[in-house]
């Protein structure tokens, strides 16, 4: 527990020390998606727009820390440090997850307020638990998947349009289907599940340090 | 009997189906400063990967401190101290910010930080820099890797290239960080492709070639004698004295009296008895760099 926490300090210090211009894009990032959820109406798009929004934000916070350490070398010294594999894992996951959320909740109270201001756009009033717990449970997957997929493949390119194949598979499973509500977010948060066992088993390989190809 | 701080006997590695250490066998005794020289490609970072847990031995047997590298336990790792390929810095933080990561995860006490860092960096400027690490130069990044390998005085350091881009004054600074480390018994591994620490500081030299590893001071030795320094007095009564018990010519150079010995490791502390017993002051004695230089030359010739 300690070393998952020391990682996701590790983590969060770093994020805080990027560059002003990730905070914009970020902010600005929010702000666009909080006007998609306050505006949706009953199209039936909802859960669509919270899945593509977990791929957009988690995909950037999984490449940063999955991948960015295997360029400098930095993962390298992380293995050699007396930190456990696992909780390199869980500490870094953790902290992918986590600001998806944070910035899933960021957005979801500002569209809350959009709603508040625009009633005559029927803005929020689609809005159930679903959206939110599909996000969560689209995030996790991700975050996962990503550690996993970084793993198995050099590029992040391929990690993440592999992501992106995944998360729409589930999409488009959901309404061909028909799934019943509730059941998009289960089989997500199972994929997760599934993806973390995978990543545990990846990071004690030895590809775990193959270099990155751009 | 101490066991060996390392054990390697018959290890293999290969990626896919390329062979890249095909037999490599050595031991070093706790202390011992071990140097690992061989051209470009020849499996040095590999080597030093396998003996830091990071790749899985492919055959063969590997023991460092008593474990099993690649059984990745943190109380193995955080016996070490590495410097790496790439610097390996976390470059949003500042280097305070990345070392005092390093030292948790280390289990390193805040009070041992501090105390290192005021002994031995209090001096530097990249150590008390607000800048983040990404800003600084390869020099200096260089100079922050040593800091953090150090830290802690780990029981074996393990040194990629550790001097490769440091300054004349990062350089002293690194040998005094070396000369403390081996007062402290710390054994070490340095593979560099400059020779300077290595034939300053190694006691055993390795020389990495077709997957095995060739002891290149022993190989000198089996030839014509491995050159020695003992830095004295230039009168003839002591080059003389050096000459009866050396092999052939004794010549003084610089300061310094250069002579050649068969097995050094018994021969060297057995002039310096002598030459004590004799009352002739000896104020320093030391492999001839020329020699490892020639000899590393003559081992890649071989067929």
């Amino acid at each position: 527990m300690n070393s998952t926490l020391l990682i996701f300090r590790k983590e969060w210090k770093s994020f805080l020390g990027s560059d002003p211009g990730l905070f914009v894009t970020y902010g600005f990032i929010v702000a666009i998606y909080s006007l998609v959820f306050a505006t949706n109406s009953a199209s039936g798009l909802g859960t669509v727009w919270w899945i593509v929004y977990a791929m957009v934000i988690n995909s950037a916070f999984a490449n940063t820390v999955f991948v960015a350490e295997r360029m400098t070398g930095a993962l390298e010294v992380l293995l050699t440090s007396g930190v456990s594999r696992r909780g390199i894992l869980a500490g870094k996951a953790l902290f992918a997850f986590a600001m998806s959320l944070a910035l899933g909740g960021l957005s979801l109270a500002l569209s809350l307020v959009w709603a508040a201001l625009m009633p005559r756009m029927g803005a929020g009033s689609t809005m159930g638990w679903e959206g939110p717990a599909t996000f969560a449970a689209a995030a996790f997957m991700t975050t996962m998947s990503g550690a996993w997929l970084s793993v198995r493949f050099a590029s992040p390119r391929v990690v993440h349009l592999v992501n992106i194949f995944l998360s729409m598979a589930m999409v488009g499973s959901s309404v061909a289907l028909t799934w019943t509500p509730g059941a998009l977010p289960a089989v997500l948060l199972g994929l997760g599940c599934v993806f973390w066992v995978l990543a545990a088993r990846a990071f004690d390989g030895e590809r775990v340090i193959q270099p990155v190809q751009l | 009997m101490t066991p060996p701080a390392l054990t390697i006997q018959h290890l293999r590695k290969s990626f896919g189906s390329r062979p890249v250490l095909s037999d490599v066998s050595l031991s070093l005794a706790p202390g011992t400063l071990f140097g690992l020289v061989g051209l470009n490609g020849a499996g040095k970072t590999t080597l030093l990967r396998l003996i830091l847990g990071l790749l899985r031995p492919s055959g063969g047997d590997l023991s460092v401190l008593g474990h099993t590298p690649w059984q990745h336990e943190p109380a193995y790792t955080r016996r070490l101290g590495v410097i790496v390929e790439n610097d390996g810095f976390w470059g949003n933080l500042t280097f305070g910010d990345n070392i005092r990561v390093y030292a948790e995860a280390k289990g390193v006490p805040r009070s041992a930080l501090d105390e290192y860092l005021t002994t031995f960096w209090s001096g530097i400027q990249i150590c008390t820099s607000p800048r983040k690490v990404k800003l600084f130069s390869r020099g200096q990044r260089a100079q922050c890797a040593v800091a953090r390998a150090f830290l802690g005085w780990p029981e074996m350091l393990v040194l990629d290239e550790p001097v490769v881009a440091l300054d004349v004054e990062a350089y002293e600074h690194f040998c005094t960080l070396v000369r403390q480390a081996r007062s402290r018994g710390c054994t070490m591994i340095i593979s560099s492709h400059v020779l300077e620490p290595i034939e300053t500081f190694c006691t055993s030299v390795g020389l990495l070639k077709d997957g095995c590893i060739t002891d290149v001071v022993a190989a000198a030795d089996a030839s014509a004698g491995e050159p020695w320094l003992i830095v004295g007095p230039g009168d003839d009564a002591f080059g003389t004295a050096i000459g009866e018990l050396a092999i052939g010519s004794v010549t003084f150079i610089d300061g310094s009296w250069r002579f050649a010995v068969c097995q050094p490791a018994e021969a060297i502390p057995r002039i310096i008895a002598a030459l004590v017993n004799r009352g002739c002051p000896v104020r320093e004695v030391r492999p001839d760099p020329q020699s490892l230089r020639s000899a590393v030359r003559r081992s890649m010739q071989r067929p």
